[in-house]
């Protein structure tokens, strides 16, 4: 069998892989700072490499579709967790910087003085999940493809570092840019983001049949971006019913 | 207290920040993950994962809206 179709199949699958987790490493990193984002990043790969090492094919036996679930399921609740705040705050509920305040009251509780160094525990663990699940995706395509024999795996192996090696170089040129973008606009992107890829994960796993598959990433996106609309609306209405009240009763 | 309750504590708020919105997504994506068993047409299922955490994401911001002016 020719190894030039073998890496050219690892590295145009593991592109999308590598591309969708870039999405939400860069999204993370432009608000949460790099220094987290990245670092969840890396050491996700270093654990997935490390893994490979140490099992090696005996992943294949492994079911996907638990990873799916399992790091899906994580990512849903993270996800809501993270665009629920986001709607919040453009509603007006909770403050702009309310999580630097948080972090701060808990900084001081815990006695610590780590945060002076940047280092940021959401944006890891976020970086982490989005590279794990993905990377895995990356693993499995790659023992799919090498499938075949030993000789096989490395071109696909080849074909998904030299994908890795692109969607490294492309964040760094796209990275400033985005600083551009208003800190609460990023957040609330993300939180759109990170539901979406959630609930298509945990779906995969546990068995349906998305429509146009890996295409109905763009139709959740879409559809958590007009839920969360819909909700900062609603929000601002409550809200400002609830400042109507509390007026009237101060006037009467 | 010690370092790993901390630690507990840390990555527990990483995902929780309000219990009763974090169990309701959870529970919901348990009901969903057993559902195919059920045998419904697996993408009404697809529609019927997000449509109900779409539903707890609007309760849960109007809910705290709310708790926000009580």
């Amino acid at each position: 069998m020719q190894v030039g179709p073998l890496v050219m199949a690892g590295f145009l699958a593991s592109l999308v892989e590598c591309v969708e987790a870039l999405t939400i490493v860069l999204a993370v990193g432009s608000t949460r700072g790099w220094r987290g984002s990245v670092s969840g990043s890396v050491v996700a790969i270093v654990v997935l490499i490390l893994i490979v090492g140490a099992f090696g094919r005996a992943l294949e036996q492994v079911p996907i579709e638990l990873v799916q679930i399992f790091v899906g399921g994580l990512l849903v609740i993270f996800g809501l967790r993270w665009l629920r705040k986001a709607i919040l705050r453009s509603a007006g509920v909770i403050a702009l910087h309310d999580e630097a305040a948080a972090f701060a009251a808990e900084k001081r509780r815990m006695g610590t003085a780590s945060g002076s160094s940047g280092w940021d525990l959401v944006a890891f663990a976020t970086s982490f999940q989005i590279t794990m699940l993905e990377g895995a995706e990356v693993v499995f395509i790659v023992l799919g493809i090498g499938a075949g024999g030993a000789g096989l795996t490395v071109a696909a192996s080849i074909g998904a570092v030299a994908a890795l090696v692109v969607t490294v170089a492309t964040g760094i040129i796209v990275h400033r840019p985005l600083a551009s973008i208003p800190e609460n606009l990023l957040k609330f992107i993300v939180g759109v983001l990170l539901s979406a890829f959630g609930t298509f994960w945990f779906g995969e796993g546990a068995g349906m049949l998305w429509p146009g598959t890996e295409w109905s990433l763009a139709g959740l996106t879409l559809g958590y971006l007009l839920v969360a609309v819909t909700a900062v609306r609603l929000c601002r209405v409550t809200r400002q019913k609830g400042l109507d009240a509390v007026a009237l009763g101060k006037a009467s | 207290m010690n370092w790993a309750s901390v630690l507990l504590q840390t990555i527990w708020r990483l995902f929780v920040d309000d219990g009763a919105f974090a169990l309701s997504a959870a529970a919901w994506l348990a009901f969903m993950w057993q559902l195919p068993a059920v045998g419904l047409n697996p993408i009404w299922n697809c529609g019927l994962l997000f449509f109900g955490l779409g539903l707890i994401l609007v309760h849960g911001v109007l809910r705290r809206t709310k708790d926000h002016h009580h």
